[in-house]
This record gives structure tokens, C-alpha cells and sequence, in this order.
């Protein structure tokens, strides 16, 4: 790929290597370190062009710097678009492995993202991730083009593209791995991805509000993870996969699960008030006595209406990991979360993420705890500790009843800002001087 | 094969400087190479190995030996790989990696490329160079305009070496 080969000296040993090792090596630096080295000799100028990964992620840290300063993010904008453009223009691989775009970017940047679609389409990517969230509303957003997937369909065979018309090719048939983040993409579209390309693996679909009858069914689906998360728009999904190993929602309307007889991994949470806990559990029934790892986001849910029913949780019998994210609202009882442990008798770890913003909890006395021995909790851990009788007792259920536990990690982590070291100091002393006493020795006590 | 005798069968490899290895053949068929050829029935006698010079091959023969002991446990074989490669010299590294390539072992081959690659992590061009000993046959003009046109890979990069 070069003009001037083994120019080098002779002790020049790396640039003498062959071709295809240089660019596996040069596949293993981001991108940016990659394209560097093309400064180093004539031997290195586009070897980078050859890498099958091109990962255009920026990082959290940069686009948080640019969050609210519009003259600054609008520079980067442009910046970024060009250098999304540079690169795919000159970029030499015919296959890649990987197409990622991240940056904060809306439907004024249409033209571009759409072929960089159409690019790395082209090139049979296998994993394709377009992370565009923008702090704007939702209607400046990206739409997904669906004339993409017409045009693939009224393609003619790929020897009689002609030179003089330069539209790329696409092609699906590579596809492993799809995640859309901000984009407003509809069911039409998805559902298209889902029966035209025979090895995805991997679905991911945030912040669409296109997202509204999907139906992700069929017996030759070789689906393991879906995500269907924030569509705000969605009414119906219906789940029938085979294969399907792990699945993120954060809506029940209408979640219809059936034949999902891998299904170990879920992770669910009720946005809305009027799905009780029952609720949710007959809606996973067909896969409960299955799952291995279960994540219950509760920070929507109104426990006072519930009192009783957390008695009545299915039974868990493979369920190993448990993560409940809660949300304080002062008058609640943590002691009630303790009905997850006994539905799962072979739990082995629990994280319990408890978010509080003010502390509206009187100092009650701890009540005893029931005691139902659990024998295989080994990991416990709690965020948003912060001592008050609540966590207490919470945790001397845990310190009392799960006979085997070897790990307790206390993390004060609170979810203001504002405060957030000095109440997260506070809770730190707590946990020092209140709880440390009472854990026994043989269980490792971490403080965060 | 004879793994039901009890003994296992060992495998004869000729360097291409003409030294010879014994290596059980369940260590050896990591190599994709030297599994075809056993599969094809051509590893009755001596299996040559053009490519690869006797110092390099008593390497990627202990590496075959070691990792092979390890039962399947991903994090074991990783830190083996780790240990193995610390002390190797970057012409030793290079030697290793094409052999690996030669010898179609994918495990060896991503570990070195790894390892090569971490060198030259977060490194300015010059220092790449003279770690490397790369030269730099472009003219001054020519590297401007490789510059320039390459000008997003020095964007928003810091480099922990002087130059």
C-alpha cells in the first residue's frame, strides 16, 4: 500500500515487518494514534487507512466541556463532522469491523451522517454505533434515512455499478451489532434490520420516539441482546427470539415476551406509577424461573399502595445477581426489599442503589429483623448509604440472616452535586463508627 | 492420535536453520499450521518450518508448552502471555510475531501485536522513531503536507514523552 517499501535502515526491523501484521498492530491504537504514525516514514503513510476499526467516540469527558457553551460546541461541530469526513474519505479497508460515531449532533449535520451511513455500510461493517445525543429537543434530532434500505433493496448486482455513479453499495448482510442513541429511527426501519441481517447478534435502540408498534419476532432470529430503552413513543413490543440472552427496557407498556427460552439477563424498569410490582413480574413470568441477573429500576414506583405485595414475589431459583435501583421519598422501608432475597435462593450478589435527595427520615427505632436464613449471598452492596435507621436495619437484616456473605461495599455515593461531598463525608464517618462494630471479622467491610 | 495408548505422540520440528524440537503434539497443534498438516497425515516424520530460525522456535515452543498446561481459564492464559512477553526485546518480539503469523497462532499473535502496540501508545512521532529506529526518508515538504493532511491526529493528544 505503499510506493517506497524497505527503505528503512537496517535495524529498522518494525518498518520491514509485512503489511497485514503492521495494520493488526496499528488496529490495537485509537484512531487518532493510528493516523499519527503515518508522520512517521513513507513506509507508514497509509497503513492507518487499512485498519478495520474506525472508533470516532470522543469520550464523555469532551462532551461534557462542551455542554452549554454553544459558540465553543458549535467549533467542535464542525471539527468533528470534517474529521469524520476526512477520515472515511480516505480510508482505504474494504471491510470493517467496526463504525462508531459519537458527538452531540442533530439533523443540521443530516448530509453527513447519512453517508457516513451509506459509507460504512458499504464497507460490510459488523458493528455499527451512532451515539448523536444532543442537549436539544427531540424534533431537532437525526432521522434515520429509510431510503438507505429502499435503495439496498433496488440495487442492481454489484458488478454492473457503474463508475460514473458513485452511490455506494450497502450491504446489512455483515451486520452484528446495531445501536442507535438519539436517532430518531421507527419500527419500519428496525424491523427491516432485523429480518435482512441474518447474523445480528446485538440490537440497541435509546431515545427514539419513532419507536412505537415494534415486533422483534422470528424462529431464525440469532438476537442475544436487545435494548430498547427511552423510546418515550413506544405502545407495543413484542419479544419472540430464540437466542435472546439479554434484554434492557425501560417500558412494560405493552412488553409482550414470548419464546425467549435463553433469556437470562433482564434488566427492567417501571417509568410509570401505575405498574405495580405484580404487574411487573407477570409480564416476565415466562422467563422469571430463568434469569440469572435481574435489574429493577424502582426509582418511579409509589411503595406506600404496596404494602403487602412485595410478600408475594415469584420464586427466583436461578437468580445469581440482583440490582435494585430505589428511590427514597422519606416514608418509605428499605426492610420490604429484603422479599427479593428470600424470592432468590441462590442469590449471591445483591447491589442495592438507594437515591435520596434530602433526608426526610426520622430516626425511628430499628425494629428486629425476621430471621430467614439465605445461604448464598455472597456480595452485598450498598450505594447511597448514609446511616439513618432505614439503612441499619436494612443491613442488619443482610448481616443477620445471610449466613455465607463474605463482601459488604458501602459506597456514600449522593446524587446531588451540591452537597454531595460533605453528606457523602458524613456517611463515610457513619459507616466507620456505627456500622463497622457491629460487622463481624470474618466478612471484608469496603468503604468507598 | 494416540491419546488412548497413554503416551502421548510427539512431533518432531525443523527450524530453518536446521535444529530440531520435540514438542507433544497437543501443545503443538496450536499452531493452525502444524494442526493441518497433522490432520492432513503429513506429520509423520520431521514437520519443517522454513520461516521461522531455531532461537525463535525454542521460544514459541515454551509458549506452546506453557500455555497448553493451563486448563481453560481465559485470565491464567492471559497473565501467562503477560509474563511470557515481559522480558522480550523488541527484536525478539518481532521475530515472534512472524512466526506466529508463519505458524497461524492467533492467541501469540494478538498478545505480541498487543505488546507492540502499547509501546507506542500515547508517544510523540520522534520518539516512535528513535525507539524504533524508523527513518524518516520524507522530505521536509513532504512531511508537512502528511502533517496537514493528518493534522486531526494531533488534535486534543498529549503524549507522555518529551518530544
Amino acid at each position: 500500500c505503499c510506493k517506497r517499501r524497505f527503505v528503512g535502515g537496517v535495524d529498522d526491523r518494525i518498518s520491514q515487518l509485512p503489511d497485514d501484521i503492521l495494520v493488526d498492530i496499528l488496529s490495537r491504537l485509537s484512531l487518532k494514534e493510528a493516523g499519527r504514525t503515518s508522520v512517521l516514514s513513507s513506509r507508514w503513510t497509509n497503513l492507518w487507512k487499512h485498519t478495520p476499526s474506525l472508533n470516532f467516540d470522543v469520550g464523555q469527558t469532551v462532551l461534557d466541556k462542551l455542554y452549554g457553551q454553544r459558540e465553543l460546541f458549535k467549533r467542535e461541530k464542525r471539527k468533528y463532522v470534517k474529521w469524520v469526513n476526512s477520515v472515511t474519505r480516505s480510508h482505504k479497508s474494504l471491510t470493517l469491523k467496526e463504525f462508531k460515531i459519537r458527538f452531540a449532533l442533530d439533523k443540521s449535520a443530516r448530509k453527513a451522517i447519512t453517508r457516513w451511513l451509506e459509507f460504512a455500510f458499504s464497507r460490510q461493517v459488523e458493528s455499527l454505533e451512532l451515539d448523536i445525543k444532543s442537549d436539544r429537543h427531540t424534533s431537532t434530532d437525526y432521522r434515520f434515512p429509510n431510503e438507505l434500505l429502499i435503495a439496498s433493496k433496488l440495487q442492481p448486482p454489484s458488478d454492473s455499478v457503474c463508475i460514473d455513479h458513485p452511490r455506494m453499495l450497502v450491504d446489512f448482510k455483515s451486520l452484528k451489532e446495531l445501536s442507535f442513541r438519539s436517532v430518531q429511527v421507527g419500527d419500519a426501519a428496525i424491523e427491516f434490520f432485523l429480518h435482512n441481517c441474518p447474523l445480528l447478534e446485538k440490537l440497541i435502540v435509546h431515545h427514539s420516539e419513532k419507536i412505537s408498534k415494534l415486533e422483534v419476532c422470528g424462529s431464525s432470529l440469532k438476537l442475544k441482546h436487545l435494548e430498547i430503552v427511552y423510546c418515550f413513543g413506544l405502545k407495543s413490543l413484542k419479544v419472540s427470539a430464540p437466542s435472546l440472552t439479554s434484554l434492557k427496557v425501560t417500558s412494560l407498556d405493552g412488553l409482550l415476551l414470548e419464546n425467549v427460552p435463553m433469556l437470562v439477563d433482564a434488566s427492567v424498569s417501571c417509568k410509570d406509577d401505575s405498574i405495580s410490582i405484580e404487574h411487573l413480574f407477570s409480564v416476565l413470568s415466562c422467563c422469571v424461573s430463568q434469569l440469572q441477573t435481574l435489574c429493577l429500576d424502582l426509582t418511579r414506583r409509589n411503595f406506600r399502595q404496596e404494602v403487602n405485595e412485595l410478600c408475594e414475589l415469584p420464586k427466583m431459583p436461578k437468580l445469581k445477581k440482583l440490582v435494585i435501583v430505589y428511590l427514597a421519598r422519606g416514608y418509605e422501608n428499605l426492610i420490604r426489599l429484603a422479599s427479593f432475597i428470600r424470592a432468590s435462593p441462590y442469590l449471591v450478589e445483591f447491589v442495592l442503589k438507594f437515591q435520596w435527595y434530602k433526608l426526610p427520615r426520622k430516626d425511628r427505632e430499628v425494629k428486629d429483623v425476621v430471621k430467614i436464613l439465605h445461604h448464598h449471598l455472597k456480595v452485598f452492596k450498598f450505594c447511597g448509604y448514609y446511616g439513618g435507621t432505614n439503612d441499619f436495619e436494612f443491613l442488619s437484616y443482610i448481616l443477620g440472616n445471610c449466613v455465607v456473605l463474605e463482601k459488604m461495599i458501602i459506597d456514600p455515593y449522593f446524587i446531588l452535586s451540591r452537597e454531595k461531598l460533605q453528606v457523602e463525608e458524613t456517611a463515610r464517618k457513619s459507616a466507620e463508627q456505627k456500622l463497622a462494630p457491629e460487622v463481624p471479622q470474618h466478612i471484608e467491610l469496603v468503604i468507598l | 492420535m494416540a491419546a488412548e495408548t497413554g503416551t502421548p505422540t510427539t512431533l518432531t520440528l525443523k527450524s530453518n536453520d536446521d535444529e530440531l524440537f520435540s514438542v507433544a503434539e497437543s501443545a503443538a497443534i496450536l499452531s493452525v499450521t502444524i494442526r493441518n498438516m497433522v490432520e492432513d497425515g503429513c506429520a509423520g516424520g520431521v514437520i519443517p518450518l522454513d520461516n521461522v530460525d531455531g532461537k525463535t522456535l525454542a521460544s514459541v515452543i515454551t509458549y506452546m508448552n506453557g500455555i497448553s498446561a493451563i486448563p481453560a481459564d481465559e485470565e491464567k492464559k492471559k497473565s501467562y502471555r503477560d509474563k511470557f512477553l515481559s522480558d522480550k526485546d523488541f527484536e525478539t518480539l518481532a521475530d515472534m510475531v512472524l512466526a506466529a503469523n508463519y505458524l497461524n497462532m492467533s492467541c501469540l499473535m494478538d498478545a505480541v501485536s498487543a505488546k507492540i502496540a502499547q509501546v507506542m501508545e500515547k508517544k510523540s512521532v520522534g520518539w516512535v522513531r528513535r525507539k524504533f529506529g524508523i527513518e524518516n526518508d520524507y522530505t521536509p515538504e513532504e512531511e508537512a503536507a502528511v502533517k496537514e493532511e493528518h493534522k486531526w491526529t494531533f488534535e486534543g493528544v498529549e503524549t507522555d514523552d518529551d518530544n
